[in-house]
């Protein structure tokens, strides 16, 4: 940027901020910060409190579901062995599978070079 | 600072009084530089009380007092952002609105030969925000606080949480941009000129 550019740039900021002037608050300007604060503190008061009301009832249905878990925990596990006996399963047929192609593979080869 | 630190400390600890001392004593530097950053009078107060409900909820956090200005001025820039980018969407409608008349205005303002109009003045202060709205929300922010507010590059840097240098690179470019943007704008509003005279000679002929 050359200086003469340099120069219009802070005159052009200089213009604006003699436009601009000051900015004076309203008479409100604090009550109406206050009125704020409060209706912010009100409605995070109406959490807590909403949360309190409910915390027997939230506790009640934490128990429940801990419960319901605890019952439902070996099935989920059984569940998941047999899943897991599953893929096992298949895995070892999937082995016996390879290794009987590669038996009869070989049976092949061995009966091809007896002929 | 404008007020002691113990204020700020007793203001930490919930006194309320503190705190209202806190926000007299501030009010009207945070509103200058909001209204220098959005240059819209009618949403100045509205982003000014947030950044007090802001500092409210966050002074507790604030470890070192002695440094509960610049802190005051990040949180100033964090809510004018925010205001910004809502109202980013705004920019293209008020650009079609662009007018001769406030390029002359400005021009008139720039070379101060004479006293301006309100009207022209007010024509001259919207042609010069809209200049700033052409740039990025960040370079605006940066620009307003050393060329609008006045304040140096340590300050600034106390602000950035970076050095002098980076922020002299920084400012060299937004200024780059911003005289940019300006010679565009005004340059469109004189074409826009042209070509409505150009019109009403052919009709007149």
């Amino acid at each position: 940027m050359t200086l003469k550019r340099d120069e219009f740039l802070n005159h052009l900021f200089g213009t604006y901020r003699d436009l601009l002037g000051a900015f004076e608050p309203t008479p409100a300007f604090n009550a109406k910060v206050w009125a704020r604060i409060e209706a912010r503190k009100r409605e995070s008061l109406n959490w807590a409190s909403y949360l309190i009301a409910w915390s027997p009832r939230l506790a009640f249905a934490a128990v429940l579901l801990a419960a319901a878990l605890l019952v439902a925990a070996p099935w989920m596990g059984t569940g998941a062995d047999s899943q897991s006996a599953l893929l096992d399963a298949s895995y070892v047929d999937m082995l016996a599978l390879e290794s009987m192609d590669d038996q009869g593979g070989a049976l092949l080869v061995l009966a091809e070079n007896g002929r | 600072m404008l007020v002691e630190t113990e204020t700020i400390v007793r203001a930490q600890s919930g006194d309320d009084a503190a705190f209202n001392e806190i926000i007299r004593a501030y009010r009207k530097r945070i509103l200058g530089t909001v209204y220098r950053m959005i240059s819209r009078g009618d949403d100045v107060e509205d982003v000014g009380q947030e950044v007090f409900v802001r500092l409210y909820d966050s002074l507790r956090q604030l470890r070192t007092p002695q440094v509960f200005e610049p802190w005051l001025y990040r949180l100033t820039i964090n809510a004018c952002y925010d205001y910004l980018r809502k109202k980013r969407r705004g920019v293209d409608v008020r650009m079609a609105d662009l007018s001769e008349e406030q390029v002359i205005a400005v021009d008139a303002a720039l070379s101060g030969k004479k006293a301006l109009e309100e009207s022209q003045k007010a024509s001259a202060r919207e042609l010069l925000g809209l200049m700033l709205d052409r740039v990025s929300k960040e370079d605006r922010v940066l620009l307003t606080l050393k060329e609008i507010q006045g304040l140096t590059l340590k300050e600034l840097s106390l602000i950035y949480k970076v050095n002098t240098n980076a922020l002299k690179v920084r400012l060299f470019r937004a200024r780059k941009r911003a005289l940019r943007a300006y010679e565009v704008m005004t340059e469109e509003a004189r074409e826009r000129l042209r070509q409505e005279d150009a019109k009403s000679h052919d009709i007149e002929a």
